[in-house]
């Protein structure tokens, strides 16, 4: 079942364990995943270890900009 | 009988070792340059439209300016790895890769922000600086990232950053690294408390909410 139907177990709970949760702002937890990535480039001792900092770091931001970005239009994606 | 020319081909090998030392150093003082540049732009935007006019940023500009801290990563690592004595074409690639791909990034985002103001009488969000608005400026300075990661990686034959041999040197650019680490801890505390005890930030934003909720 996908999540958003209301009759569906696991969204209601999810939700209200989100409402009991106070929020964390993503915005500042991706910095912080920056801030790893960054950190990470300026040791520069193993690449990949870099390019998986980066990569999660870039994905994270993707994920917020495509919150922003449908959410504004009511679309779902 | 005339003897072959010996040190004719040394010599050719000195001017060859020495323009590519020179084009090294180039490459090296470049890549610290573009750090700079964003670190100068990311506080401007901090320090002097947040704090000095009371400008807050809205979601689409943090997440453009995230994209320019991506963005950055990728000059710190080729600027590090030259630091450490162990640059090369392929460090010097996977840097430009990772520009590449936060400019990437930061165009979709900031072009989001160009076309959601771009109708006719529409005032923009926030202050136009040289007339045009700070979204404007990133989309501009992401599509230069594109344009000078597109001349390195053509060139990376010849343009493997060198690093300079001064202590001196070696400091100042070690303290501008440690700069874009601390405009990025920076931007995180700011953002938490403009964004207060909430998943995400209002669209538009005026108050800083960890103190006014």
């Amino acid at each position: 079942m996908l999540c958003g139907q209301r009759d569906e177990v696991w969204c209601p709970t999810f939700s209200a364990l989100v409402g009991y949760l106070k929020g964390v702002a993503l915005d500042a937890i991706i910095f912080l995943l920056i801030l790893t990535a960054a950190t990470v480039a300026i040791r520069a001792k193993r690449t990949w270890l870099v390019l998986a900092f980066t990569g999660i770091a870039l994905l994270a931001t993707l994920g917020l900009f495509l919150h922003h970005a449908t959410d504004s239009l009511g679309v779902n994606l | 009988m005339s003897t072959p020319p010996i040190a004719e081909p040394n010599l050719q090998l000195k001017e060859r070792m020495g323009a590519q030392r020179v084009l090294g150093s180039l490459s090296f003082w470049a890549h610290v340059a573009f750090i700079l540049a964003y670190v100068g732009v990311l506080s401007t935007a901090m320090f002097y439209f947040q704090f000095a006019e009371g400008e807050l940023p809205c979601p689409l500009c943090i997440l453009q300016r995230m994209a320019m801290m991506i963005v950055v990563i990728g000059p710190v690592f080729i600027v590090s790895r030259a630091l450490r004595g162990e640059s090369s074409a392929t460090s010097l690639a996977t840097g430009a890769g990772i520009s590449i791909v936060g400019a990437v990034l930061g165009l979709m985002m900031s072009g989001r922000q160009v076309l959601l103001h771009i109708a006719p009488d529409d005032p923009g969000y926030g202050t136009a600086v040289l007339g045009m608005h700070l979204y404007s400026w990133a989309l501009v300075t992401f599509l230069v990232v594109l344009v000078f990661c597109g001349l390195v990686l053509a060139g990376s034959r010849w343009l493997v950053p060198i690093a300079p041999r001064s202590v001196l040197l070696r400091r100042i650019v070690r303290i501008i690294l440690w700069l874009f680490l601390a405009t990025i801890a920076l931007n995180a505390i700011v953002v938490f408390a403009e964004s207060g005890w909430n998943w995400f930030l209002p669209d538009n934003p005026t108050s800083y909410q960890l103190f006014t909720h």
